[in-house]
C-alpha cells in the first residue's frame, strides 16, 4: 500500500513562492483514480460551529476527489510527532491540523516525510460551511496547483409548467436557489467575467437575445440583440471579449464582441452552420461546431478565424465543445451509434476518453474550475437531470433533477 | 549635324524617361491610392450625414419592385445561389399570429431530414404556394419558425433551427419575396409539434412553421 502511494505521488513537491508564503504543488504522475489517504485533526474545543466545520471540511476534501479522509479526530492537547507516527501506522499520507486562535490556523503534514508541507491562516467566517469551503479550496490549491471547487457555484435551468427558472447551487448541488424566473423561454445561463453577472438566452423581446442579470443589484440589461439569433457565448479569460453566434448576415456565424456587446469582427464565413464557440483559456484558439465538410463536427481556429483545422473524432455528430480551464482537454457531446456521450480529447496526447459509458444520452458538458470535474445533462426516459463526473475515476454525482444547461466555471 | 544628334539624344531621353515613369510601380501605386480615395471618403460618417441632409431636395429613385414587396433581381440571384441576405431588424414589439383557418392550406409547415436544413423537393411545392400568396398580398409580412426534434444536442439544435428558418427564407426570396417581409426565429427543440418520443413525432418536429405579422 505504502509503495502504491509512493508510486501515486511519483516525483513530489515543487516549492514555489507566492505572496511570501511557501506553496507546495504535488505533481501526481501516476493513476489519479486513487485518492491520497488523509486525516483531519481538529485542535479546537468541540462545539457546534467547529463540529459542523469539520464535517463539511471532510466532505469537501472527499468531494474534491484528490483526498480520501480516513478519520476526523478532536484533540486540544497533542504531540505532532506521535500523531504522525500513529497516522503512519494507518497508512495515512497527509495529516491536516486545524487550530482556532485569533484566526483559523491550518497545517498540513506529510506523514511519510515527517515534515510540515505548508501552513496558512484564514479568518474565521460566520458560517462553518463557508469556512470549510475556504479551507478546503486552499488546501487543494496548495497540494495540486489547481483551484478547488468547494466555493464554486453551479448555474442551471429548470422548468415547472410554463415557468423557466435559472438556479444557482453549491458545487455539490446543495443550497439551490432561484435567481431568475420567466414565463418566456430563457436558457443556457453562463457566468459573465467577474462571476457576479449571469448571461443567458432570452425571448423577452420575442426574438432571442442575450440578456445579462446582475446578481447583486438584480438589474437586467440586454447584452446583445442583433437581428436574428444571438446565442452561444464563450468568454476570453485574458481579454475583455467573447465569441458569440449571430445570424444577422443571413447565416449562423461566429463573431467576436466586446464585453459591452459591441461587435468587433466576424470570424467565420463558410456557408452552413458555425456554432457553439469555446475559447481556449489562453485565448489563442476557439473550438466550434461546423458542418462545413457535410458532417456536424468540431473544428478549431484562431481568434481571427484563420488556421482552421478539424478535431479528429470518428463520429458524424459531435457538438457542445467546452475547453477545460487548464487548457489540457476539450469536452464535447458525441454520437456513437444512436447514443450520445460525453467524451474528452486530451490535447497533450491526442487521445480520447469516453466518460459516460452506460448512459444512453448525455449533453452540454461544462468544466469545473479544477479541470478535473465537469457537469453534464443526462437524459433518462426523456427526463433531464444534471450530473457531475470526475474525469479520472468516472464517479458520477447527481446535482439536480429536472435540470439542464449547467454552467460551472467561466466558459 | 552635331546639333541634330544632340536634339535626337535629348528627345530620346525625355521619351524614355516618360515611358519609364509610366511603367514604374511607385507611380502605379500612387494612381491606385488616388483611385481608392473617393471610396474611403464615401463611407465616412460625415459624408453620409451630408447625403442624408441633401436627400429631401434630390430624392433617391425608388425601385418599383421593392414597393410591391418583391425581392430585387440581385436578391433573387443571391438567394438562389445560396448567398447571404441580412435578416430584417425587428421593429419594437412585433406580434405574429397563427394563420386563420382559411389560410392553413397556404401556410403549411415544411419538414426536414434529421440534422439537415436543405429544402426537400417534396416540400418545395408548399413554399411555391406560399410565395404565390405573398406575391398577391404584398402588405403581409411573415415569421418563419425553425424547429428541431429532440435527438440532437440542445444548443446545436437552437442554431440548426435558425438555419432551417433561414434556408426557408432564402427559398422564398428566390421565388421573389422581399427579404424585408420575412422574419426568422429559432426555438430549437423547445416547442415540439408532437410531444412523443418516436420516429413519427420526430418527423413532425423537424419543421419550419409560418406566422403572420399583425
Amino acid at each position: 500500500m505504502r509503495k502504491h502511494i509512493l508510486i501515486l505521488f511519483g516525483c513530489l513537491f515543487t516549492l514555489t513562492n507566492l505572496y511570501g508564503q511557501s506553496r507546495v504543488t504535488i505533481e501526481i504522475t501516476s493513476s489519479l483514480e486513487t485518492k491520497t489517504a488523509s486525516s483531519i485533526l481538529i485542535a479546537v474545543e468541540k462545539d457546534a460551529f467547529f463540529e459542523k466545520f469539520s464535517l463539511q471540511l471532510a466532505k469537501d476534501l472527499e468531494n474534491s476527489d484528490w483526498l480520501d479522509i480516513k478519520s476526523v479526530a478532536w484533540k486540544t492537547e497533542f504531540n505532532i510527532s506521535s500523531e504522525m507516527e500513529k497516522a503512519s501506522r494507518e497508512n495515512v499520507r497527509l495529516l491536516i491540523v486545524c487550530e482556532a486562535k485569533e484566526k483559523l490556523e491550518v497545517k498540513v503534514y506529510d506523514i511519510f516525510e515527517k515534515s510540515l508541507i505548508f501552513e496558512f491562516k484564514t479568518d474565521i467566517e460566520k458560517s462553518p460551511v463557508d469556512l470549510a469551503h475556504t479551507v478546503c479550496d486552499e488546501i487543494i490549491y496548495r497540494l495540486t496547483g489547481k483551484p478547488g471547487i468547494a466555493k464554486s457555484k453551479i448555474l442551471y435551468m429548470t422548468r415547472t409548467k410554463d415557468i423557466h427558472t435559472i438556479m444557482m447551487a453549491d458545487y455539490d448541488g446543495s443550497n439551490a436557489t432561484q435567481i431568475f424566473s420567466a414565463q418566456y423561454i430563457i436558457n443556457y445561463p453562463r457566468w459573465f467575467p467577474g462571476m457576479e453577472k449571469v448571461l443567458f438566452l432570452s425571448y423577452r423581446k420575442t426574438f432571442p437575445s442575450l440578456d445579462l442579470l446582475d446578481l447583486k443589484t438584480r438589474q437586467m440589461e440586454t447584452f446583445l440583440s442583433e437581428p436574428g439569433l444571438n446565442a452561444c457565448a464563450s468568454f476570453f479569460r485574458n481579454q475583455s471579449m467573447a465569441a458569440v453566434v449571430l445570424s444577422k448576415s443571413g447565416n449562423p456565424d461566429i463573431y467576436i464582441v466586446d464585453l459591452k456587446g459591441k461587435i468587433i469582427r466576424r470570424i467565420t464565413e463558410k456557408k452552413g452552420i458555425n456554432a457553439s464557440p469555446s475559447v481556449s483559456p489562453d485565448g489563442q484558439d476557439i473550438a466550434f461546431v461546423s458542418d462545413r465538410d457535410g458532417k456536424t463536427r468540431l473544428w478549431v481556429m484562431n481568434p481571427s478565424g484563420l488556421n482552421v483545422r478539424k478535431v479528429d473524432i470518428p463520429s458524424n455528430y459531435t457538438t457542445s465543445p467546452c475547453w477545460s480551464p487548464d487548457g489540457r482537454y476539450l469536452a464535447y457531446a458525441v454520437r456513437y451509434g444512436t447514443e450520445m456521450f460525453i467524451e474528452i480529447y486530451d490535447w497533450n496526447t491526442g487521445k480520447r476518453k469516453l466518460l459516460t459509458n452506460g448512459i444512453s444520452w448525455a449533453d452540454a458538458p461544462c468544466w469545473a474550475p479544477d479541470s478535473r470535474h465537469l457537469i453534464f445533462t443526462r437524459q433518462d426516459r426523456y427526463q433531464n437531470s444534471l450530473w457531475a463526473i470526475d474525469i479520472h475515476n468516472l464517479k458520477m454525482k447527481k446535482i439536480a433533477d429536472n435540470a439542464w444547461s449547467g454552467c460551472w466555471a467561466l466558459r | 549635324m552635331k546639333l541634330e544628334k544632340v536634339i535626337c539624344v535629348a528627345l530620346s531621353a525625355v521619351i524614355l524617361s516618360l515611358m519609364l515613369s509610366g511603367c514604374c510601380p511607385y507611380s502605379k501605386k500612387k494612381t491606385a491610392e488616388k483611385e481608392i480615395q473617393p471610396a474611403v471618403e464615401a463611407v465616412s460618417p460625415q459624408k453620409t450625414a451630408i447625403v442624408q441632409r441633401e436627400e429631401p431636395s434630390v430624392p433617391l429613385p425608388v425601385k418599383p419592385d421593392i414597393e410591391k414587396g418583391k425581392a430585387t433581381s440581385a436578391e433573387v440571384k443571391i438567394a438562389t445561389t445560396g448567398g447571404e441576405i441580412p435578416v430584417a431588424r425587428p421593429e419594437g414589439d412585433m406580434k405574429f399570429v397563427e394563420p386563420g383557418e382559411q389560410l392553413k392550406e397556404i401556410f403549411q409547415p415544411i419538414y426536414f431530414d434529421f440534422d439537415r436544413y436543405n429544402i426537400r423537393t417534396s416540400e418545395q411545392s408548399k413554399l411555391k404556394i406560399l410565395a404565390e400568396y405573398l406575391r398577391k398580398n404584398s402588405e403581409i409580412s411573415i415569421l418563419i419558425e425553425g424547429h428541431c426534434d429532440e435527438r440532437g444536442t440542445d444548443e446545436y439544435n437552437l442554431v440548426l433551427g435558425e438555419k432551417r428558418a433561414l434556408s426557408t427564407r432564402n427559398f422564398l426570396i428566390g421565388l421573389g419575396i422581399a427579404p424585408a417581409r420575412i422574419y426568422t426565429i429559432s426555438y430549437g427543440e423547445a416547442r415540439p409539434a408532437d410531444p412523443g418520443h418516436n420516429e413519427e413525432a420526430w418527423t413532425k418536429n423537424r419543421r419550419a412553421e409560418f406566422k403572420i405579422k399583425q
